[in-house]
């Protein structure tokens, strides 16, 4: 997928565990997970929002857009 | 469970329809009623439209134990339902035909030449009914398609 996830980088820069971020958004620890991991077809802007908020930071922070083939290089 | 007892109901009074004779007397009969036809066409087919009426029924049960609080639109009960219309369209088609090709056979068999076909708009409502159930099987497709939309969107 052209669109990568790099939430687990923010969350290891800001030191903060996921059972807090997913605590504080109010969505489940595994659907945190499955966001994480890109396993997922879509992200509420409202989601996305409390998370920029909880780690101050911008969206584009946690979504990166990589070329496909890039991406199958690394592997995603 | 309701549709479960409407299947076996739907089975049962059409059974004591054909078994009790023409005439008598019980608290409670089923009367068949088969215009010009032997009783035993006339049992044959009412037993063949209970039968698929019934297995319709079953169906709608089925379908109905497939729902779930956190999965309305089931895979399984989307088959379950369109199964349900199928036999109901069915029903429907063969409630039309069944007569009329009895009623053909019968006045062959007799040496008529002319036969006397009655068709009531009753029936083609019910065609009609089970198109639109159609259609609901169709939007079941799309409801499972935006709920599992939804269920993947974080």
């Amino acid at each position: 997928m052209a669109i990568v996830v790099r939430l687990d980088v923010m969350l290891a820069l800001r030191k903060i565990r996921s059972r807090d971020l997913a605590q504080f958004v109010g969505i489940t620890e595994s659907n945190l997970s499955l966001l994480k991991s890109g396993h997922v077809r879509g992200v509420r802007f409202e989601t996305l929002g409390k998370i920029c908020e909880f780690l101050q930071c911008q969206p584009g922070d946690l979504l990166v857009w990589v070329p496909d083939d890039e991406a199958e290089k690394s592997g995603n | 469970m309701a549709a479960w007892v409407g299947a076996a109901a739907c089975v049962l009074v059409t059974v004591v329809g054909v078994l009790v004779p023409p005439g008598a007397t019980a608290p409670v009969a089923a009367t068949l009623t088969g215009s010009d036809l032997p009783h035993a066409w006339a049992a044959g087919i009412v037993l063949v439209l209970a039968l698929v009426s019934a297995a319709a029924l079953i169906e709608l049960a089925r379908m109905l134990g497939q729902v779930r609080e956190h999965a309305l639109f089931a895979p399984a009960a989307t088959r379950h339902f369109r199964h349900f219309a199928g036999l109901l369209a069915l029903a429907a088609a063969l409630r039309v035909v069944l007569p009329a090709f009895a009623a053909i056979a019968a006045a062959r068999q007799a040496g008529r030449h002319a036969a006397t076909l009655t068709f009531d708009g009753g029936d083609l409502l019910a065609l009609l009914i089970t198109a639109v159930f159609f259609l609901v099987a169709r939007l079941f497709d799309e409801a499972a398609r935006l709920e599992d939309d939804s269920r993947s969107i974080v």
